[in-house]
């Protein structure tokens, strides 16, 4: 049994961990309105989170929002592109979608290889647009600068002099 | 004499050349039509006629709905969305104003599962995208399902703990990679 300390809380899963974000910890690189509002169900708000799969080949790296906007589908779709473009990222034109009540894109980050999903939902009752944004990176593992042949072995401690 | 006789062999053999040339002419001409429709016939674009397996449309109709409920019951990937019952007001806000619980959540999720792991059985080996495409959905319509499936699990996994089930989760995940849906 672990007692309450100040570390940062974390859900265990199955295959990783699941880690509760502040809005002020959402990731730099995807851009968000300068107060940004976050969807909230029968339940509450539903924050940000940080999820961090271990496989074997890679660790996986997800961040998903769900932010609500007082503005229409056009609106807030174009507003996100325009911001990511701005950001940097390009936009994968053969995905995606858009029809009278919902929308989806998909960017990738030519820099960085990050990819990022949005969808988004008219909430006709409610008068407002949803977005919901995932930014995935996928680490492969081992990581490749440690299989590089630069990196020296370290040596075992009997082959080092040391008692076990 | 002989110059006469042989002048009056090449005239009366000159229609008949003619004659076995235009044969040999037209056996050409109809051989090469011959060829050409053969290989025509042989490399002519194969019309896919698959089909899925009985059921799946209704299962892939009521896995749509069930993904609606999250989204204020619209329609998903073309298909009718989710229409609470209009003398149930706890219901209708429960959908239309996003007023559901992570209960809700996991509750709908096990049935999104239930459907998915039916779609599954009967198309053994398909993929979600190429059972939609079969289904005949635009590539819009697709991409709309596809999404709203993702953001579903995304939405399940943020409520993990907090009354969706770790199982129902990790069994969304679980049909989505046999569905060649990537999670992530």
């Amino acid at each position: 049994m672990v007692g309450q300390i100040n570390l940062r809380p974390f859900r265990r899963k199955h295959d990783g961990v699941l880690i509760y974000l502040r809005l002020d910890e959402w990731p730099t690189d995807v851009p968000l309105p300068a107060e940004p509002a976050v969807v909230e169900t029968g339940d509450g708000p539903f924050m940000p989170y940080w999820r961090l799969v271990f496989e074997p080949e890679q660790t996986v790296e997800v961040v998903v929002g769900w932010f609500k906007f007082s503005c229409s589908l056009d609106e807030t779709v174009i507003w996100h592109q325009n911001e990511m473009e701005r950001c940097g990222w390009v936009r994968d034109t053969t995905r995606g979608f858009k029809d009278e009540t919902s929308a989806g894109m998909n960017f990738q980050h030519p820099q960085t290889g990050v990819k990022v999903e949005m969808s988004f939902r008219w909430w006709r009752h409610l008068h407002h647009t949803t977005v919901m944004i995932r930014r995935v990176v996928k680490h492969p593992w081992p990581p490749a600068d440690e299989l590089g042949a630069g990196a020296p072995e370290l040596p075992l401690p009997h082959e080092a002099g040391i008692s076990e | 004499m002989k110059d006469s006789l042989s002048a009056g062999a090449r005239l009366s053999t000159a229609p008949l050349i003619i004659a076995l040339a235009g044969i040999v002419a037209m056996a050409m001409v109809a051989y090469h039509q011959l060829v050409r429709l053969d290989v025509g016939v042989a490399h002519a674009p194969r019309v896919v006629t698959a089909r899925l397996a009985p059921g799946t449309e209704g299962l892939l109709q009521q896995t749509a709905e069930h993904l609606s409920k999250m989204q204020g019951g619209d329609s998903i990937g073309g298909f009718p969305g989710f229409e609470p019952p209009g003398d149930d007001e706890k219901y209708r806000r429960k959908i239309k104003d996003r007023d559901y619980n992570p209960q809700d959540v996991n509750d709908w999720v096990k049935e999104i599962n239930n459907f998915l792991r039916q779609i599954t059985n009967k198309n053994r080996g398909l993929t979600l995208e190429v059972i939609l495409q079969r289904q005949g959905l635009n590539r819009g319509q697709i991409d709309s399902f596809i999404n709203t499936l993702r953001d579903t699990q995304a939405t399940a996994a943020g409520m993990e703990g907090h009354g969706v089930s770790e199982a129902t989760a990790k069994t969304l995940e679980a049909l989505m990679k046999v569905l060649g849906v990537s999670t992530w």
